[in-house]
């Protein structure tokens, strides 16, 4: 069985935030301006995260950790749906069918990860910025909920170009924009139940931990901490 | 929110609607009428239209790092951009300024056309538009007027980091027209390139080994974030942390400000601003005193670290190491950095001890100066263990091979011009080590009652934004007569434009651009044009100097001898095949393979003619020469006693010559002379608007600092014991006072800062720049004094004192 899952090295990573560029560019992701910023209504399907230590001697510390969605594999999003619009599928991937959401924001608010954003208005791309559009990825009309699809339409790009070509989907072929874009190369990404892929030989890492684990969501995003 | 568009109907009357008639409740032709509108209404989302795939291979240009980027097109629309795979900087991976490259492409605020100013400068409502062949005509005119009357000198260029055909040909459009006023505006490489020169004899911008290293001491602060060429920095970085192979190295930053690489580093050592210098001094001399030092290279390959027998010559009595054990005591090292001699010894001995230890001098931004004095101190410790041309060292790039233009032909007029002195002052007086000096030529222009330049074009450049002197340059702009802006959008200086010739964007035009700074290896990356035509009426900037030219006509025409543009760049080409070595970019493999070849003596060059090699630099998108080989010390070692210069006798000439005594004692800047209350100014340059660019684009402006959400304003870090002594709190409105200006901007309290620190982000506050720039912010550029540092005469923006002042809300 095939079940998607991503690595992100924390050691490698620098903060540049291409992952946050890179999705928003692949997914349709309206441009927000000043006013949706100032109350917290700009849209991004990832984003650093910033998670403060205490250091010895006082001085506090702040690690900058990227955060998509975890892609739980007992997400909590799910079972709050009213309108079964948000589900998991068969590889793992946590869907959001934008057509059955009713913009209730139950899940925005039962997700941990707090990943889950609420479309508050219209997506308006002054044109011609709307000719950048992909037509990969449908965009989202006002009152529904999206969040990170890992790419799900890539892995359906992927498929088809691995029928063409007559061979089996291998690891690498699918990758989310984040995953592709990461500079430092801090992203991983492929499938966690093939003992030969990349993710899974790190996700076995002793430097490996998942984010609130102790909520028993069992995220498929692995970080492997600094080795400092 | 917007609820009149939908007002009659929502999408839950509709879901209701749908749900009744599937239930059988009698639908009249009124229900049908809103069913029809209801559809209407949630289907008004944009329907991105579909159609072939293809993809084009192209380069970056939203900053000078020289991404080879692959872009995805849908019907021959660009619709993502990524890294080429094949490219040896990108690697296949992109920054966020380059994944944000089609939004500067489809810009809404784009210029139409080229525009003629009709009005009052400062203002965009000033601006008529006109043909091209109108605007051309005038500004070739005015160009060989200047010639005609005998003063081609008077002509200026202000231009930004371009390291494609359109620079080369603007270099030598000013060389032709026969001026030396060739200024370039970013300065971030400029005091690094001089230590570079001063102490090795090489004119480049020095490039650092981080992948090899193990131990990399930064200073500064922006080694990650800003560096020369970010995405190549950032995947030597992954390598450099490649624990899987089994290497980690670690990374200390040596600043007063915890930058993200400070975040990301294992340790941050704060020092007072200001101190980098003598901390590596201090790090130097315990290097000496405890005899860590590498002897063999000091000795073999050093000069000046020992004493000199000589007695006539001053200065050069005293070597580095008596200078080190008599000024550089780790006591009054410890008390002007502030960091504990049980730290510097720390630092020093992990230094020596990780072969090889790589130390990074204070990197701000591209747009901004280090000092000169800090830049030296920090090499000469790369010099102390050896780690010069060394893997995982202090490397001297490659020039490439192009082939080279022929001569310029003879032309009374332009040698009589390029023969005058440089209005801006660099290569003279304090300014000797300088190439070109921006802000000098603002000065100039104001000085004389007459403004000396007559006409000045501006290329891929913002002086009035994005300069050290920005309101210096407004109102220099205010006085030339002649004011020519190449800008795509508008930014700050076209505001003070005549003419605007609006070039295309990168992704609308063919170009063939050599390494960007930061790299070692020579390389030309060739980008192809993604769309057939440009979305707006502009031309490439390559295209605008040769119909310039043409226009001017004999003998400046003559300088040009290419039909067209596609032409240059074909025959430029050939000059990579002439060289006899490298390859098209390609897989790890194809480099490995290259390598090997080349290691051992041959060369494998994969193609059959020079044909085909143009063909496949299209192709694959640029060409390379991957090898570097170590010690070619003849290279790498240019001074006149081809020895490493540990106290520079370059410097010795110039204060002889401006009666200045510098060397590596001066301790300038200090910061226990500021006056009560003041704080010193840190300024930093996050990625996404490094350089004075980006904020023009919305998913830029979102990410400016991850650290706090902080988007679409200007804030000023200031200490917890700062905010406590200042009675001001987190999220305050303050204004932050120097003796040149002020600007408004929200307090950040944090401990990323020392005490008596202000640091903000440069990049905002553009009076132009479309409408997601426009008014957005504050440029604290406009803050800094004309005060330039002893040693390299370099502008110092570490040297303005401020002071924040509560606004009243």
């Amino acid at each position: 069985m095939t079940r998607w899952g991503m690595v992100i090295d924390l050691e490698r990573c620098t903060a540049c935030q291409a992952c946050v560029v890179a999705c928003k560019v692949e997914n349709n992701i309206p441009p927000a301006g000043p006013e949706d910023a100032a109350v917290g209504r700009s849209i991004a399907w990832i984003r650093l995260a910033r998670m403060e230590t205490q250091e010895h001697g006082g001085v506090s510390s702040a690690q900058l950790v990227p955060v998509p969605c975890m892609h739980c594999e007992n997400p909590p999003c799910v079972k709050v749906c009213p309108a079964n619009a948000t589900r998991i599928g068969e590889e793992g991937l946590v869907a959001q069918v934008y057509p059955r959401c009713i913009g209730c924001r139950y899940c925005t608010t039962a997700c941990p990860y707090t990943v889950r954003q609420f479309n508050w208005k219209d997506a308006a791309w002054p044109e011609p910025l709307d000719q950048a559009l992909s037509p990969d990825v449908s965009v989202r009309p006002r009152g529904v909920v999206e969040k990170c699809s890992f790419c799900h339409h890539r892995l359906m790009l992927a498929r088809d170009r691995a029928r063409f070509e007559k061979r089996e989907l291998q690891d690498g072929d699918y990758l989310p924009a984040c995953v592709e874009s990461c500079p430092a190369n801090a992203m991983f990404f492929g499938d966690l139940d093939d003992p030969h892929s990349e993710v899974s030989r790190l996700a076995e890492s002793p430097r490996a931990f998942r984010l609130m684990e102790e909520l028993g969501t069992r995220p498929k995003v692995t970080y492997l901490s600094r080795g400092d | 929110m917007d609820g009149k568009r939908h007002s009659s109907f929502d999408r839950r009357t509709f879901l209701g609607l749908t749900a009744g008639v599937a239930a059988g409740v009698a639908a009249g032709v009124q229900a049908g009428g809103l069913l029809r509108r209801g559809v209407l209404a949630i289907d008004d989302t944009p329907r991105p239209k579909r159609g072939a795939e293809s993809f084009v291979v192209s380069s970056c240009r939203q900053c000078s790092g020289g991404c080879g980027v692959r872009v995805r097109c849908i019907g021959g629309r660009p619709v993502k951009v990524d890294g080429n795979p094949l490219h040896p900087v990108s690697g296949g991976r992109l920054c966020p300024k380059g994944q944000a490259m089609l939004q500067s492409l489809f810009h809404p605020d784009r210029f139409a056309g080229p525009m003629r100013r009709v009005g009052p400068k400062g203002s965009l409502d000033s601006f008529q538009p006109v043909a091209w062949d109108e605007a051309l005509d005038f500004v070739a005119r005015r160009l060989l007027l200047l010639r005609q009357q005998g003063r081609p000198e008077s002509l200026a260029l202000l231009r930004g980091a371009i390291h494609g055909a359109g620079g080369r040909l603007l270099t030598r459009f000013m060389q032709s027209i026969g001026s030396p006023n060739d200024v370039s505006t970013p300065r971030g490489d400029d005091a690094t390139a001089m230590a570079l020169l001063l102490t090795q004899g090489v004119s480049a911008v020095p490039v650092y080994d981080l992948q090899s290293a193990d131990y990399v001491l930064a200073f500064g602060g922006a080694q990650l974030e800003t560096p020369a060429s970010p995405v190549h920095m950032m995947r030597a970085y992954g390598r450099f942390r490649d624990s899987a192979a089994g290497r980690r190295g670690k990374l200390v930053l040596v600043g007063p400000r915890r930058s993200i690489t400070g975040t990301v580093a294992d340790e941050w050592i704060p020092i007072h601003p200001g101190s980098e210098a003598i901390f590596a001094l201090g790090v130097a001399s315990v290097l000496v005193a405890e005899e860590l030092y590498d002897k063999e290279f000091v000795g073999r390959r050093g000069e000046q670290f020992e004493d000199s027998p000589d007695p006539e010559n001053h200065h050069a009595e005293i070597g580095l190491r008596t200078l080190l054990r008599r000024d550089y005591t780790l006591d009054r090292v410890a008390a002007e950095t502030g960091v504990s001699v049980h730290t510097i010894l720390g630092v020093a001995r992990e230094f020596a001890a990780a072969r090889p230890g790589l130390a990074i001098g204070p990197r701000l931004g591209p747009l901004l100066p280090g000092r000169l004095f800090d830049h030296l101190a920090v090499h000469v410790l790369n010099a102390l263990v050896g780690n010069i041309d060394a893997p995982g060292g202090v490397l001297v790039p490659e020039a490439v091979p192009l082939r080279p233009w022929p001569e310029l032909p003879a032309d009374p007029i332009a040698d009589a011009g390029r023969k005058t002195p440089r209005l801006d002052g660099a290569g003279l007086g304090q300014r000797a080590l300088m190439s070109s000096d921006a802000e000098g030529l603002a000065e100039a222009i104001l000085a004389a009652e007459h403004s000396p330049v007559e006409a000045v074009l501006i290329a891929d450049a913002d002086p009035a934004f994005a300069s050290l002197a920005p309101e210096t340059f407004r109102a220099a702009l205010e006085r030339v007569p002649l004011v020519v802006s190449l800008a795509s959008l508008p930014d700050d200086s076209s505001l003070y434009a005549d003419w605007i010739l609006p070039q295309s964007h990168p992704l609308e035009c063919s170009d063939l651009s050599t390494s960007p700074p930061g790299v070692p290896f020579p390389l030309v990356s060739h980008a192809a044009a993604v769309l057939d035509r440009p979305m707006r009426d502009t031309r490439s900037l390559g295209d605008i100097v040769l119909q310039l030219v043409r226009r001017i006509g004999e003998p400046v025409a003559q300088a040009f001898p290419w039909a067209d543009l596609p032409s240059l760049l074909e025959q430029e080409a050939r000059g990579l095949h002439e060289s006899r070595r490298g390859a098209v970019i390609g897989t790890p493999f194809d480099e490995a393979w290259v390598k090997m070849m080349e290691g051992a003596g041959w060369w494998a060059p994969g193609y059959r003619s020079e044909d085909e090699l143009w063909t496949r630099i299209r192709e694959a998108g640029g060409w390379w020469d991957p090898l570097y080989d170590h010690g070619q010390w003849s290279r790498v070692l240019r001074t006149p006693s081809g020895r490493f210069q540990f106290r520079p006798r370059e410097l010795e000439q110039l204060d002889a010559q401006r009666g200045t005594r510098s060397d590596l004692l001066a301790i300038d800047g200090p910061t226990s002379s500021a006056p009560e209350r003041a704080l010193a100014l840190t300024l930093f340059e996050p990625l996404p608007i490094a350089g004075g660019t980006g904020a023009e684009l919305p998913f830029l402006q979102a990410v400016i600092d991850p650290s706090h959400e902080q988007g679409w304003r200007t804030w000023v870090e200031v200490h917890p014991q700062t905010a406590l002594a200042l009675q001001i709190e987190h999220g305050s409105l303050v204004r932050v006072a120097s003796s040149q200006g002020s600007i408004r901007a929200r307090v950040q309290v944090t401990e990323r800062v020392l005490p008596g620190v202000a640091a903000i982000p440069v990049g905002l506050g553009k009076r132009a720049g479309g409408r997601w720039a426009r008014g957005i912010g504050a440029n604290p550029l406009r803050l800094l004094g004309a005060v330039r540092e002893s040693l390299g005469g370099l502008p110092d923006p570490g040297a303005t004192r401020v002071q924040l002042l509560l606004e009243e809300v």
